[in-house]
C-alpha cells in the first residue's frame, strides 16, 4: 500500500567517525527537544500557528487554510471577497507545508507591482525565506522565488522554469488566467507541481467559462469536458443553469468566503457624493461632445463599426477635458470619418484646449486641502492623472503618482513616499489591484469606472482588515451629466458600497454592464428614459443567485 | 509575557555551546559566541569566507536576545555596540529556529552514564517516523539495544529515567567491555520499526491510495472524452504524475540520535 523511505544519514554520520561515539548528554537531551519541537503529531492541525512571528491570523483565515490542506488537498481556488486576506490564507498554507517538509521549492506568480510586497509579507508575517526574482539565476538558486507573471512567461525564463518540479505554485490575481489561450494560462498549465494555489476575488467576471479555465488548471475533468460543462451548468454566458449545482461542484476546489458572513469587524465606511456643477464652457464642451458621440452612435450602430471610442470619449469627457484630449486626436486621425465629423471633432478639439477653468480639480484640491490628511484619488486616465499631479504640485500639496505602467521598484518606492513624505497618492485604475495601503482612510474617486467589481476593488486598498479608522469615499460627480446617473446608479442604487458586490461577479459582467449602460444613455429619448431605464438594470442587478435560485425551484 | 521554555532552552543551549553569558535583563540572555556556533547561528557565509581567506581573528560577536515584548533596560543594554540590536526570539523566528537546528547538529551523539557500579554498554537511537501522503503527520520513537544480549527494544522517552544519566562514570564504576557492531544495530532497529509501523492505524494510506486510484480514473476518463485527444496527451502525462507525487503513500524513516550509554543490567 506505500513505500517505506529510509534515511541513512544517521549512520553515515557514525561511519565517518569511525563508529566512535562522543558528545555530551546535555546536547542530547536538548537535540531530542529540538526535534520534538518539529514533530507533526497530527494530520489535520494548522502546527504552523505557533510558528508565526508576526501575524495573528483571523479564524476564517486559518478555517480556509486547514480546508484548503485537508479536504481540498492542496489544489484550490481562494476566491474570497476583496479584503478578507487572502494573502495571509496563501501564507497559512505555504508555512504550513513547509513546516511539514511537504514544500521546499515554492513559485510565487504576482503582478509585478506585488512582488515586493508579496516578498516583504511571507518573510516579515510567515518566517518564509522568499526571495524577489532578479535575474535568470534566481529560478535555481532559491527555494522560494516571488515572481511576476510576465517576466515568468518571458524566454530564458519560462524554460528555466518549465525545467524544474515545484512542490507549490500560487498565483495571485488568477483572474488573468481565465484565458486558456493565453500564454499566462499555457504557462501555468504546462509548470510541473505538486500544490497549486490560485488566488483571486473574482472567478468570473465575464463569462462561465472563465471558472471552468481556473478550475481546469487545479483538476481537469472536475466539471466535465467543455460542452458537458456548457450543456449540464450554462444557460447563457453569465447565467448557471442551477446555481446550486455548480456551487456544490465548485466546492470541492473553492474556498468563498464573503464579507457579510466573515462576521469581522469592518470599520466603517462612509459613502458620499460630492454633486459639481460645470462651469459654462466646460458644459457647452460636455454637450458637444455627447451630442457628436449620439450621432457617431447611430451611424456605427447601423454600419456595425466599433463602439469602444465611443464609450471611452463618453467616460473620459466626464473625467475632465484633458483626458479626452488623446481619444479626440485619435479619432480626428480616423480616415473613415466623414468630413463633418471631421470638422465637428476639429471644433471640439479647440474646445477642449481652451476651457479656462477647471470645476472638478479645483473641487478636488479644496477637498485634499479640507480633509488635511493622507488620502489617495483614483482616476481611470492617464491624462487625468498627469494634470491632477500637476495642479496639486502648483498648490503646493505633496503629491505622487501611482499605475499600473511603473516597474516594480518604482511602485514601491511611491507607496513608500505616500507613506511617509506625500499627502496625496493619484492612481490609476491599473495601479489600484493588490496594493494594500491601510495606512491610509480617504479615497476621492474623481471619476468613477462603469464597472461596481472595479470600484470595489479601489476602496478595497484601503477598507479592509488592518485598517483602524472608518473609511471615507468621495465620489465626484458633475451635475446633469452621465456622471450624476452613474454615482446614483452604483451608490445608491445597487448598493455595491454594502456586500452584494460579491455576488455581481456571477450575474453579470464588467464589459456587458458598460455596455448597457452606454446604451441607456444613448438611446434614451430623456432623462426620464433614462432613469427608468436604470432603474430596471439595478433591479436586475440585485437579483443575487440566491434569488434567481429560489425563483427556479418556485418554477 | 515571558516565554520560559523558550528562555531555559536558549540558557542550556549557550551553556552547552560554550557561549559565555553576560549580565542581562530577566527576560533576557546577553552572549558572547564563539566562532563555530556564530557561523551556525547567523547566516553570513561570505563574511567568514572573506574572514578565513585573510586568515583575520574576527572581533566575537553578541546577541541580546528578549524573551519578552518589555523594553530592554539601558542598564544592560548601554553596554552593547552599536551593530549589537535587541532582538526578540519568538518560536517561528528566524533565530529560534538556527538555534534548534544547531542544537539538533550538536546532539546528534553523545555517551552517558548510569550512576551504578556495574554498567554495561547500550545503544539508545533515536528515530522520526513520517507519514506522507499529500498531508503529513510524524511520530518519534526510541530503541535501546543491548549489547549483553544483542537485543533491541522500544522504550517510552517520556517516561524513561533520561535525567539519571550522567557524561562522567562515578568512580569506582566497572564497565562490562562488550563490542558493539553497529550494521547490526541499525538491521535490528529497522526491523522493529517496520514491525512498529505496520502496526499503526493504516487508514490514512488507505484512504489515500484510494484517492489516487480515483483520481486517475476520473482524469484518464476526462481525457478519453476530449476531441483533441493526441495533442493533450503531454498534459495528461504531466497532471497524472502530479496527482501520483502528491497523493502516493509512504513512510519516511528517519533515524537521527544515537547515543551509547552504560547503564545496570536492570536500567
Amino acid at each position: 500500500m506505500y513505500d517505506i523511505q529510509i534515511h541513512d544519514h544517521l549512520r553515515t554520520k557514525l561511519r565517518e567517525r569511525g563508529d566512535a561515539v562522543s558528545g555530551r548528554w546535555g546536547l542530547f537531551l536538548l537535540a531530542q527537544e529540538a526535534e520534538q519541537e518539529s514533530t507533526m503529531v497530527s494530520f489535520d492541525d494548522l502546527a504552523c500557528l505557533k510558528l508565526l512571528p508576526n501575524v495573528l491570523p483571523y479564524t476564517h483565515q486559518i478555517e480556509t487554510a486547514k480546508r484548503v490542506i485537508n479536504e481540498l488537498h492542496g489544489r484550490a481556488l481562494l476566491a474570497d471577497e476583496v479584503g478578507l486576506g487572502k494573502t495571509i490564507e496563501a501564507g497559512l498554507v505555504i508555512k504550513e507545508y513547509m513546516v511539514r517538509g511537504l514544500v521546499k521549492k515554492a513559485l510565487i506568480l504576482v503582478p509585478a507591482s506585488l512582488v515586493l510586497q508579496w516578498t516583504r509579507e511571507l518573510n516579515e508575517k510567515f518566517a518564509v525565506n522568499a526571495f524577489a526574482q532578479r535575474n535568470e539565476w534566481s529560478w535555481t538558486n532559491y527555494d522560494v522565488v516571488v515572481a511576476s507573471m510576465d517576466t515568468t512567461k518571458r524566454e530564458p525564463h519560462r524554460t528555466t522554469v518549465l525545467h524544474q518540479d515545484y512542490d507549490l505554485v500560487v498565483v495571485d490575481e488568477a483572474h488573468k488566467l481565465k484565458n486558456n489561450r493565453t500564454s499566462n494560462w499555457q504557462l501555468v498549465n504546462q509548470i510541473r507541481k505538486k500544490y497549486l494555489l490560485l488566488v483571486t476575488a473574482t472567478p468570473v467576471q465575464n463569462d462561465l467559462k472563465e471558472v471552468y479555465n481556473l478550475i481546469h488548471l487545479l483538476r481537469p475533468g472536475q466539471l466535465g469536458n467543455p460542452a458537458t460543462f456548457t450543456s449540464t451548468h450554462v444557460q447563457d454566458k453569465r447565467t448557471p443553469k442551477d446555481p446550486q449545482a455548480l456551487r456544490s461542484a465548485l466546492n470541492t476546489l473553492m474556498v468563498r468566503n464573503r464579507r457579510k458572513e466573515s462576521h469581522l469587524d469592518f470599520t466603517e465606511r462612509h459613502v458620499e457624493a460630492i454633486l459639481l456643477r460645470l462651469s459654462n464652457e466646460e458644459m457647452e464642451l460636455y454637450h458637444a461632445v455627447s451630442d457628436f458621440i449620439k450621432e457617431e452612435y447611430d451611424y456605427r450602430a447601423s454600419h456595425h463599426r466599433s463602439l469602444l471610442p465611443l464609450i471611452t470619449l463618453q467616460r473620459e469627457i466626464c473625467s475632465s477635458s484633458y483626458a479626452a484630449l488623446p481619444t479626440l486626436e485619435k479619432m480626428r486621425k480616423d480616415p473613415h470619418l466623414n468630413s463633418i465629423a471631421h470638422e465637428r471633432l476639429e471644433h471640439i478639439y479647440e474646445m477642449a484646449q481652451s476651457v479656462p477653468g477647471y470645476t472638478k480639480v479645483n473641487q478636488t484640491i479644496d477637498l485634499v486641502k479640507q480633509i488635511s490628511d493622507k488620502l489617495i484619488v483614483f482616476t481611470e486616465y492617464r491624462a487625468t492623472q498627469d494634470f491632477l499631479l500637476y495642479m496639486l504640485r502648483r498648490s503646493n500639496i505633496a503629491a505622487v503618482p501611482f499605475r499600473g505602467g511603473f516597474k516594480r521598484g518604482k511602485k514601491d518606492w511611491m507607496k513608500d513616499l505616500f507613506e511617509h513624505r506625500a499627502q496625496v497618492l493619484v492612481a490609476t485604475e491599473a495601479g489600484g489591484e493588490g496594493i494594500n495601503l491601510q495606512f491610509c482612510n480617504q479615497v476621492i474617486n474623481f471619476d468613477l469606472p462603469w464597472n461596481p467589481m472595479r470600484v470595489e476593488q479601489r476602496i478595497g486598498r484601503v477598507h479592509r482588515l488592518g485598517q483602524t479608522r472608518p473609511v471615507y469615499i468621495y465620489n465626484l460627480a458633475t451635475k446633469e451629466t452621465i456622471e450624476e446617473h452613474i454615482v446614483q446608479l452604483l451608490q445608491e442604487k445597487i448598493q455595491m458600497f454594502e456586500s452584494v458586490i460579491g455576488e455581481l461577479d456571477v450575474i453579470l459582467g464588467a464589459k456587458a454592464f458598460e455596455k448597457e449602460l452606454l446604451q441607456t444613455f444613448l438611446e434614451s429619448k430623456d432623462e426620464e428614459e433614462i432613469r427608468a431605464r436604470l432603474n430596471v438594470l439595478s433591479k436586475r442587478v440585485q437579483r443575487t443567485p440566491a434569488t434567481i435560485g429560489r425563483e427556479r425551484e418556485k418554477q | 509575557m515571558k516565554d520560559q521554555k523558550l528562555y531555559n532552552f536558549c540558557k542550556q543551549y549557550f551553556t552547552l555551546v560554550n557561549a559565555t553569558l553576560h549580565h542581562a535583563d530577566d527576560f533576557a540572555l546577553s552572549v558572547e559566541l564563539p566562532k563555530e556556533v556564530d557561523k551556525e547561528l547567523t547566516d553570513r557565509p561570505f563574511y567568514w569566507m572573506w574572514v578565513e581567506t585573510l586568515g583575520e581573528t574576527p572581533p566575537p560577536n553578541f546577541l541580546y536576545l528578549l524573551f519578552d515584548d518589555l523594553t530592554p533596560s539601558p542598564e544592560w543594554t548601554s553596554v552593547l555596540k552599536d551593530t549589537q540590536k535587541p532582538e526578540r526570539v519568538l518560536p517561528g523566528s528566524y533565530r529560534m529556529q538556527k538555534i534548534y537546528q544547531s542544537a539538533k547538529l550538536h546532539g546528534m551523539f553523545a555517551v552517558a552514564y548510569e550512576r551504578k557500579a556495574d554498567l554495561w554498554p547500550h545503544v539508545l537511537i533515536n528515530v522520526k517516523v513520517s507519514y506522507i501522503s499529500d498531508r503529513q503527520k510524524d511520530e518519534l520513537l526510541s530503541y535501546l539495544f543491548s549489547a549483553h544480549h544483542q537485543t533491541i527494544k522500544k522504550i517510552e522517552w517520556n517516561h524513561w529515567e533520561k535525567n539519571l544519566l550522567y557524561d562522567e562514570p562515578q568512580s569506582g564504576s566497572q564497565i562490562v567491555p562488550l563490542p558493539i557492531n553497529y550494521d547490526l544495530v541499525f538491521s535490528k532497529l529497522l526491523s522493529e520499526v517496520t514491525h512498529e509501523i505496520e502496526k499503526r492505524d493504516q487508514s490514512w494510506a488507505r484512504e489515500s491510495s484510494q484517492r489516487l486510484k480515483k483520481e486517475l480514473t476520473e482524469l484518464d476518463q476526462y481525457y478519453e472524452t476530449m476531441e483533441n485527444k493526441e495533442a493533450l496527451a503531454a498534459e495528461q502525462q504531466l497532471r497524472k504524475a502530479e496527482i501520483t507525487w502528491r497523493m502516493s503513500p509512504r513512510v519516511e524513516v528517519n533515524p537521527y540520535q544515537l547515543a551509547l550509554l552504560y547503564l545496570s543490567e536492570n536500567t
